[in-house]
């Protein structure tokens, strides 16, 4: 049987794909294979690449002079095993002890400024979730939002509902030691000017902000602020609210634009304001200087090493395995179907 | 006629007592009759006398009473389960307002509800439900970990566009209810039709129809404006079926107008239900009851069509309509993967809750060891001073502190479960589904069909299939049926030829000034043709029958479609059965031409005379007869019932006293056409009696009423008619195989899929479409299961698992050696069989031994069966199934495989209704699962699993900074990078990668289908994977986290920076980590990832110039140094080191397979592979059978040879070494029957036409009687040497006469063996590509010495019609008495059957090519009792050389074999060391070069090979197993090694005996056996031609002896006539000595 012409079929509409080359999956791609030389290239790439760095990364942090001097310990009469922690922490909130305290350094190697001055607080969870939520950022900004303070507590509004300002646990526990510096007897000028980031003293902090009612509950965490000098020039308190990542943080204090010579002895007068008697934590002064990697740390130095050793030993075995055993050509020959027709040699 | 007769109704259908007989006894009335309404009785039933024949029809109302084929049960209506509709009266029938209006609904949602029932819907995701739980839990105060709009956005996002979506969607809905709801009806309002709108249409009201017009509703039909009340429907809308159903109103209610006259009355019908095929009613009306079935009702959605109007009565409407019950989709399934993948997320609950739980108690335990500091602690504060009452500040207390912080972290680390996962799956199906309806390989031309994707959720499922199941008809074949062939009266006509345009003689009929052609043309037999116009004559009349039932005996409505050409009018007749339609459009082509059909008569064109028929009466088809009959009044005013059914039920209704011998041939000749795959139909006639008549038509009006079991009633009644037929005869119906089907069958297997063929069709004509579609080989073994009863089935079950095992054992004789292609097993089971063992206890022996068996066939199986054996598989294993099929009888099957695929052919749309995926052609399988399935499988595993690594290493990032913040779940990473990490930064990139990439191409995969097993052994998603990617993600996440943790340690960093570093190196390392994995690179992949990292420091940049945020500019600060360029470039690289160099680090290994296409895909040749590193992974594929397109691959197409090395290869490698290049005998033997069994049927002129059609000669005759011919005069030389080969033969085998001998086993008792030569035999001497003479000689030599008496010699004619003369010398010279003139088949038949010129034969002999083979083969098997000489193959030699050789007499040896054809086979075996291969490979080269067969002579050694072997004993070893019919042994002391060899047809030692010398002239025979028999048969010989014959004498001495021990034997088994032969001897000797004593 034969079917004559359908006329309706003719006339009804093909509903075949149209062609084109992505609906076939056709369209034209690159298709990267790893083959042993690219990846010994790359292997070698990647060793070539990573120890030059890591040499430049890690001498330059081994360049960098740094003092650290830890003196929460050494900074108060009391001692740890005699007295309890809260009297070590009553000592130092009571205003009226004195807190002075002076520590002598001796630079070990010439230091070249900028010479920058740290605290560093171990232990103290910078990041903790209670803490970091505890700011309003509104508040900061617009004078007219002072008294957004909701984002703020436990210190958002004194015991008469007056705003705080600047509300939140992070202002409230502002670092509060000072250092003043000398050297063989002449004072040391530390220069506390643009030590926090510009983008934040001109929109975060805002200029028409002055500090109120700051500090003024029953319990004094930190450091005061001068109600005179509006929010975006107290860089110390800018400084300390951009929260550390980290529980063990150092914060800028200030920096020092002399050359320090080996051997200078340093005098330091610490007031030994900021309790962190009460939970363990350390404070230590930082002097140090800077490399265009940052501070004294050469893990990222070391660690590109490595990187870049491994690569390279890895890149011997391999190269030395695929003198050692060359393979022939790939091809369906691989394929294990046609394996098993056995040791097949053309001939 | 009484018309209370009774009638006894037996239940049980398979005996039904010839009623008509036992109608007048008074039987009493079965318990269920007794409901039967007594209006029914009385005069009410109509008489047909056979005056009035004809001038009022008698309806049939059987329709669909018996042709539901799912689901319909005919239980009765209960009052219960009923609904009432009093006609014309809705208000009463719906009283209580229970029916539903006609007005759809198919939008979900109106203005009011659309919030909330869409919100509702939508939440019906569990994925939806834990993005929501998770964001209420973080608008809890204490628990906001992040900002309430961070949280809430991605859900708020999600649920508008879905509902955006929705909406849009149901306006469109609501837009077309309301047009179909305001359609127009004309409906009956007081007496009156009026037009009202559709959707005020109610139940019970009378509407009415025209022609043309849809139904707005689903009405019982009361009146039609065709007198016999038929009407003509539609059902396109329903089930896609185009052809015309016909439809009928009552006789009842067909004569009133409802205009005129109130019709009232009640119909009591069923609850409303989905299935479109069955209805049950009874109507009450006038008093009188009569029941309503499928056939009386009309259906919403249907169209009118060939009748001006309708009219019936509303019972189902609106909702309720089948229609619209029927419009839900099919039930969705799941994917495999998706299921398995919801395992590995447990794991990572497991994961999450621990990383919750940790956290949870590690604050627990801080919070404990600073419980006296916290209070004064500046970070922490505990109490608030703010108030004049100093209270606890957010703190709750030890114990729910550390459940908040379990609540937060799971807030934190929610993505570790990848929600986002179940978003991305979607979209990426969806673009998978995209390229799979766009693929043009899969658009079918003839149907113009698209693939079609019903089902997105079960996409990769398409990449494991385990096991096909196929339909045949319809999805194998194209059910497109083509009449090919008849027996009518026991004579086969089957050599249709196309009829001729211009003779339309018998082809188109005047009518009315118009000419009325048949729209199809059919293939006519001229000898028919002619036949059918004698109608004068018997065999005219004979014929004329034939055409007439074919013709009437239907269901078939002609239907006239007008052309261009007004004169010229076609006829297509629409049915619903393709065999039907083929019948009809035959019977027009003989002259039979259908013209008219209505329910009371037909009107067929005979030979252009229109005769009138009147239907009295039809028996529809039904499964249990399978037979239909038609009662038909002639124009003669006889009264004859038509019947055609298939032949196992025809036979057994058949009168066997008539035409007895007419019946044997017609049964020999459906053999034949069950054989070629045909269809057959059997057709019967019988003239009924007025008597029989009358009893007839009063029980079936009777039946046709009842209403309790009317469908058995009817097939009782059909049963009683159809009985006592006079045979007609026999139709052949083609079911063309559809295209590409045994290539995809082939593809498949490769692939490792198994193919299951479940069909309705008879044993015969499955297992010829296995052959043809290439299911079946001849290679298989084949397991029969046919029986009756469960014990019989358990016992075959049983025997079958026995000899599976004994199969595989046989073939597993070494061990460690897996089966080989040799031994497939091929199931067929019959439908009968499994009602037996589906569903009990034998269920799991069928699983055992299906799942063994490499294909399995059933046959005569029922829809409900096919999917009990998709249960089977499915229910036992893990393994994917798939079932294809096109029919509603399919339906079962597609929804409970696992992937259903409809094939949108000709049996309607039901099956593409119920399947996943639809497609115009069985053999787009193969780029569907090889191709598509292989992607989308690979695509989604990928993304599932990087999905997992994605989300985790994020997580595991937060998690390792959570141990830093004293465990109080501060983020680093700000909450809008969170919530858009799995959004904006990575989410782009893997659905591309998971919608684009590709690891193989096309060509790749669908060249090597071993690939697909990758997806059946889950190789891109298994445990294994998953583990390895989370120690790779953790490994990442330290490395990402830690780097930038030490390199800022101590300095002044602060958090919101690092927080930027750590959410970019994240980002950037998982993207990376995705490029390296992407294996082809489209500019889109490109612009995803790249474009995903951008977007990211973009987002990260906005969010950092956000004022109100506390990272203010802290990225542009800490991007400004060094430090943090180094840190992510120190963090990529270390990170993904590991990655980049383990070979597991992706779904590409370096040494996986798919690596090594993937070359091959780039051309790159120079590839090498580093060893030992790279090898963990080594995949393993199962071992497969060679495969002469593989083979072709590895060898250069140049006269050289493959070599392979003894010591280096497994036994396995070596058996398979040991088969022959495989010859696939279905085909040649669906050749071959046919010549068989024409020249059995037409003898001589059967052996001309054949001799004419393939060796282009015309003979007088075929055979010469040798005496008669001259002798041929030969060149002398050519004559002596002949002379010396016939010596020699002559000498070689007289030695071979055996000698007769007595051997006197006791005294008395003697026996010997004679030896009688096989009194007629037949010589095959081939012609072909060369003439070989020396055939002759070696063949009739023995034959005279064994003194036959025939000897008849065949051997093709030259091109002159001559006798090749040396051929004819020989036989002159060995007595041959008959020359056939006739080669191949065709001689073999000759001889085998015997012709009127050619005497038949005994036995027999000769080699020749696979045509010939199979014609041995087949006929050694039937009737024609021979024996033949021995199986035969090609030609193969095995020289065996060493170092001692001359490698040019080894080329020679080995080229003398390979240049009888190109599938001859040739293996040199090398013994030990120092042969000079290269000089044997380079004369080879040379010596073919220089032949003239040199081009068979390379083919032939192109599957031919080179073994080395260590040393002699290793070489014959191998030999033996080998087999080969020539054995050469060139080696040094030769003769030494003959006791060695074992098997072999004829060997020659040494270096001076090369192989010719025994094909000619050494006297030894060269008919040996070939193709690895010689294991088990010599060559020909002189007992070839002998039999022997066993002669025992015993003296009376001699029987005294035996007697005794005889007589004991024969009572130990009991035989005691057997005993009683040899006592009474024994009493007579007995008595005679006593008489001597005396």
């Amino acid at each position: 049987m034969s079917s004559e012409d359908d006329s309706s079929q003719s006339h009804s509409k093909s509903k075949k794909p149209k062609y084109s080359r992505f609906t076939q999956q056709e369209l034209p791609s690159c298709k990267p294979i790893l083959t042993p030389g690219l990846v010994i290239g790359i292997l070698l790439c990647f060793a070539i690449v990573f120890i030059p760095i890591g040499l430049i990364t890690f001498t330059a942090t081994e360049n960098v002079v740094e003092l650290v001097d830890r003196y929460d310990e050494d900074c108060i009469p009391l001692k740890s095993p005699h007295n309890s922690e809260n009297e070590r922490a009553g000592f130092i909130r009571d205003a009226g002890t004195n807190k002075t305290c002076v520590r002598t350094l001796i630079i070990p190697k010439k230091m070249k400024p900028p010479i920058y001055v740290y605290y560093q607080l171990d232990n103290f969870y910078q990041n903790h979730r209670r803490y970091v939520k505890s700011r309003s950022d509104h508040q900061l900004r617009y004078a007219s939002h002072v008294s957004e303070t909701k984002t703020c507590e436990p210190e958002a509004t004194t015991n008469d509902n007056q705003p705080i300002v600047p509300c939140g646990l992070i202002a409230w526990s502002l670092f509060n030691d000072t250092y003043r510096f000398s050297r063989n007897d002449t004072s040391l000028e530390i220069n506390k000017k643009d030590i926090a980031w510009h983008s934040e003293r001109t929109k975060k902090f805002s200029s028409q902000v002055y500090p109120k009612n700051f500090q003024s509950g029953s319990l004094i965490g930190g450091g005061k602020l001068d109600e005179k000098i509006p929010l975006s020039e107290q860089e110390d308190l800018i400084v300390w609210m951009r929260t550390a990542a980290l529980p063990t943080f150092r914060k800028l204090y200030g920096r020092i634009e002399t050359d320090l010579e080996a051997n200078d002895q340093i005098t330091v007068v610490i007031q030994n304001n900021y309790n962190t008697y009460s939970f363990s934590g350390k404070k230590k002064l930082v002097i140090s200087t800077a490399s265009w990697i940052g501070g004294k740390n050469d893990f990222l130095g070391k660690m590109y090493m490595a990187v870049g050793g491994t690569s390279l030993l890895l890149a011997i075995i391999f190269t030395v395995l695929y003198l050692l055993k060359p393979r022939p050509l790939g091809g369906p020959t691989y394929l294990s179907w046609n394996r098993n027709r056995a040791a097949v040699r053309e001939s | 006629m009484d018309s209370d007769s009774q009638i006894e109704i037996s239940e049980s259908a398979s005996q039904v007592p010839d009623f008509i007989r036992n109608s007048s006894s008074q039987r009493s009335i079965s318990p269920v009759q007794s409901i039967r309404s007594k209006t029914s009785g009385g005069r009410s039933v109509r008489e047909v006398g056979f005056s009035e024949l004809g001038s009022k029809p008698v309806r049939h109302g059987s329709r669909g009473a018996d042709s539901e084929g799912l689901s319909a049960s005919y239980k009765e209506i209960n009052d219960d389960d009923a609904r009432l509709i009093y006609i014309n009266d809705p208000d009463r029938t719906d009283e209580k307002f229970a029916f539903a209006g006609n007005s759809i609904r198919t939008g979900k949602y109106s203005i009011l509800t659309f919030l909330p029932r869409n919100l509702f819907e939508q939440f019906h995701r569990v994925a939806y439900i834990y993005f929501l739980v998770i964001a209420i839990l973080n608008q809890l105060p204490q628990l906001a970990v992040f900002g309430r709009g961070a949280s809430i956005m991605p859900l708020a996002f999600v649920l508008l566009v879905t509902a955006i979506k929705d909406g849009y969607e149901d306006y469109r809905r609501h837009r077309s209810d309301k047009i179909e709801n305001s359609r127009l009806a004309w409906v009956l309002v007081n007496e009156q039709f009026q037009q009202i709108r559709w959707k005020d249409i109610r139940v019970g009201q009378i509407v009415k129809v025209s022609a043309n017009e849809t139904l707005p509703c689903d009405m019982a039909l009361l009146s039609t404006s065709d007198t016999t009340g038929v009407a003509y429907v539609q059902t396109t809308n329903l089930d896609g079926e185009s052809n015309l159903k016909t439809r009928y109103a009552k006789q009842e209610t067909q004569t009133k107008n409802p205009e005129n006259e109130k019709i009232s009355g009640v119909i009591k019908c069923e609850k409303p239900n989905r299935n479109i095929y069955g209805f049950q009613a009874n109507m009450d009306i006038d008093g009188k009851r009569i029941s309503l079935g499928p056939s009386n009702i009309i259906l919403r959605g249907c169209e009118l069509k060939n009748t001006e109007w309708a009219v019936g009565v509303a019972v189902y409407a609106g909702r309720e309509t089948k229609a619209m019950l029927n419009n839900s989709g099919a039930p969705s399934k799941r994917s495999h993967l998706e299921t398995r993948m919801n395992r590995e997320i447990i794991f990572l609950s497991i994961f999450l809750v621990a990383l919750c739980t940790i956290v949870s108690a590690c604050h627990g335990v801080w919070l404990r060891r600073h419980k006296d500091e916290l209070v004064l602690m500046q970070f922490y504060r505990k109490k608030d001073y703010s108030e004049d009452e100093v209270e606890d500040y957010n703190y709750y207390g030890w114990g729910l502190e550390i459940f908040f912080v379990f609540l937060m972290s799971v807030i934190v680390f929610q993505i570790m479960i990848p929600i986002s996962l179940y978003i991305s799956m979607e979209l990426v199906r969806v673009g998978q589904a995209f390229f799979m309806i766009q693929d043009n390989r899969m658009y079918d031309t003839a149907s113009n069909s698209r693939f079609q994707c019903r089902a997105l959720n079960i996409n990769e499922d398409l990449g494991q299939i385990k096991y096909v199941f196929s339909d045949k008809t319809g999805t194998l074949t194209e059910n497109k049926m083509e009449f090919k062939c008849a027996s009518i009266g026991g004579i086969d006509y089957s050599n249709a030829q196309d009829s001729t345009d211009d003779g339309q003689i018998g082809n188109s009929v005047q009518g009315g000034g118009q000419v009325l052609r048949p729209k199809m043309k059919v293939k006519v037999d001229p000898e028919l043709l002619h036949l059918s116009k004698r109608k004068h004559t018997d065999e005219g009349k004979h014929v004329c029958d034939f055409f007439i039932a074919l013709a009437a005996c239907n269901t078939i409505v002609p239907i006239t479609v007008e052309t261009p050409d007004p004169a010229v009018n076609l006829i297509d007749y629409q049915g619903e059965s393709p065999d039907e339609q083929a019948l009809v459009y035959a019977a027009a082509a003989y002259g039979f031409m259908l013209i008219e059909r209505t329910s009371g008569h037909i009107l067929i064109d005979v030979q252009g005379e229109r005769q009138r028929f009147n239907v009295l009466g039809l028996h529809e088809f039904d499964s249990d007869r399978k037979r239909m009959s038609v009662i038909l009044g002639c124009p003669d005013k006889t009264v004859k019932v038509f019947v055609k059914g298939a032949d196992t039920s025809m036979f057994s209704v058949i009168n066997r006293s008539l035409h007895l011998n007419m019946l044997k041939v017609t049964e020999t000749h459906l053999h034949t056409y069950s054989s070629k795959g045909l269809r057959t139909l059997v057709v019967g006639m019988r003239e009924l009696s007025p008597s029989e008549f009358e009893q007839w038509q009063s029980s079936y009006e009777f039946a046709s009423t009842a209403l309790m079991g009317r469908a058995a009633l009817l097939r009782k009644v059909a049963s009683n008619v159809e009985n006592h037929l006079s045979i007609l005869g026999a139709s052949g119906i083609e079911d063309k195989l559809q295209q590409g089907v045994p290539e995809a069958i082939e593809s498949l297997r490769t692939a490792g899929i198994k193919v299951w063929v479940l069909t309705g069709d008879k044993q015969e004509t499955a297992i010829s479409i296995g052959y043809s579609s290439k299911l079946l080989t001849s290679k298989m073994t084949q397991i029969v299961i046919n029986n009756n009863s469960k014990d019989s089935c358990r016992k075959s079950l049983q025997d079958a698992l026995l000899m599976w095992k004994k199969l595989t054992t046989d073939s597993n004789a070494t061990p460690g050696g897996s089966r080989t292609g040799l031994n497939e097993v091929a199931l067929i089971i019959d439908g009968t069989s499994l009602v037996y063992i589906l569903d009990t206890d034998l269920e799991e022996q069928l699983f055992e031994l299906a799942s063994k068996c490499d294909v399995v066939l059933c046959c005569r199986v029922a829809p409900l069966q096919k999917a009990g054996i998709v249960a089977l598989i499915k229910n036992r294993t893990d393994d994917m199934t798939l079932a294809i099929g096109d029919g509603a009888n399919d339906v079962s099957m597609i929804q409970m495989a696992d992937v259903g695929i409809g094939i949108s052919g000709q049996e309607g749309r039901q099956a593409v209704m119920a399947s996943d995926f639809a497609m115009g052609q069985f053999r787009f399988l193969v780029p569907l699962l090889l191709v598509h399935g292989h992607w989308n499988y690979q695509r989604m595993s990928y993304m599932i699993l990087y999905n997992f690594y994605r989300n985790a290493v994020f997580v595991l990032v937060l998690f390792w900074y959570v141990l830093f913040t004293s465990f109080t779940l501060t983020t680093a990473i700000t909450d809008w990078s969170s919530v858009l990490f799995s959004v904006i930064y990575t989410s782009v990139p893997t659905i591309v990668v998971g919608i684009l990439d590709k690891d193989l191409s096309r060509t790749s995969l669908m060249e090597h289908p071993q690939l697909y097993g990758a997806g059946q052994r889950q190789e891109s998603y298994n445990r294994k994977l998953f583990w390895v990617t989370m120690l790779d993600t953790l490994w990442q996440s330290v490395a990402s986290f830690f780097v930038p943790l030490l390199a800022y340690w101590g300095s002044d960093v602060d958090g919101s920076s690092l927080g930027d570093l750590w959410t970019l190196a994240v980002v950037i390392m998982v993207n990376i980590h995705l490029a390296m994995d992407v294996i082809r690179w489209y500019w889109i992949t490109h612009a995803a990832i790249w474009g995903s990292i951008i977007a990211t420091f973009i987002c990260v940049m906005v969010i950092d110039v956000l004022p109100f945020l506390p990272g203010y500019w802290a990225f542009f600060h800490i991007a400004k140094t060094a430090l943090f360029w180094l840190c992510l470039l120190c963090i990529m690289i270390g990170a993904l080191l590991p990655r980049f160099l383990l070979p597991t680090h992706s779904r590409l290994s370096f040494v996986s397979i798919p690596k090594v296409l993937v070359l091959m895909d780039c051309r790159l040749l120079s590839f090498n592979r580093v060893s030992g590193l790279f090898a963990a992974t080594r995949i393993t594929h199962q071992q497969l059978p060679s495969n002469s397109r593989r083979r072709s691959f590895l060898c250069s197409p140049n006269c050289s040879m493959k070599s392979y090395k003894l010591s280096d290869l497994t036994s396995t490698e070596v058996e398979s070494l040991k088969a022959r290049p495989r010859i696939d005998f279905s085909s040649i033997f669906n050749v071959v029957q046919p010549i068989v069994d024409d020249i059995r049927s037409r003898g001589d002129a059967a052996v001309k036409d054949y001799t004419m059609r393939f060796d282009k000669v015309e003979l007088d005759s075929i055979v010469e009687n040798v005496n008669d011919l001259p002798d041929p005069v030969l060149d002398p030389a050519v004559q002596k040497a002949f002379d010396v080969a016939y010596n020699n033969i002559f000498a070689f085998h007289s030695a071979q006469k055996p000698v007769e001998k007595f051997v006197e086993n006791m005294e008395g008792v003697r026996c010997k063996r004679v030896a009688r030569s096989i009194s007629s035999v037949g010589l095959y001497v081939p012609g072909g590509t060369a003439v070989l003479p020396s055939t002759a000689l070696m063949l009739s030599v023995p034959a005279q010495i064994a003194g036959c008496k025939t000897i008849v010699l065949a051997t093709p004619p030259a091109e002159d019609g001559s006798i090749c003369k040396e051929v004819l010398y020989c036989a002159k010279k060995a007595g041959v008495t008959h020359i056939l003139k006739a080669g191949g088949a065709q001689a073999i038949s000759a001889m085998a059957w015997g012709t009127e010129s050619c005497p038949k034969v005994e036995k027999i002999y000769g080699p020749g090519n696979q045509y010939v083979t199979a014609a041995k083969m087949i006929l050694q098997n039937s009737e024609a009792m021979i024996s033949i000489d021995m199986p035969a193959g090609p030609s193969e030699v095995l020289v065996i050389a060493d170092k001692h050789a001359n490698p040019v007499h080894i080329a020679a040896d080995l080229l003398s074999q390979a240049e009888h054809g190109p599938d001859s086979q040739v293996v040199l075996v090398v013994a030990g060391e120092g042969v000079d291969i290269t000089a044997i490979e380079d004369e080879i080269s040379k010596q073919c070069n220089s032949l003239p067969r040199g081009n068979f002579a390379s083919k032939a050694l192109s599957h031919s090979f080179t073994v080395y072997a260590r040393d002699m004993l290793e070489a014959i070893s191998f030999s033996n197993l080998y087999a080969p019919e020539h054995l050469i042994i060139n080696v040094e002391d030769a003769e030494k090694w003959e006791p060695f060899v074992e098997n072999a047809g004829s060997v020659f030692l040494g270096q001076w005996t090369p192989e010719s010398v025994g094909d000619y002239a050494s006297g030894t025979n060269h008919v040996l056996p070939t193709y690895g028999y010689a294991r088990m048969y010599g060559g020909v010989s002189l007992d070839s031609f002998l039999k022997y014959i066993t002669v025992q004498s015993l003296t009376e001495e001699g029987l005294r002896n035996l007697g005794p021990y005889v007589a004991t034997m024969a009572e130990v088994e009991g035989l005691d006539a057997h005993k009683r032969a040899v006592t009474l001897r024994l009493q007579d000797i007995e008595a005679r000595q006593v008489s001597n004593l005396r």
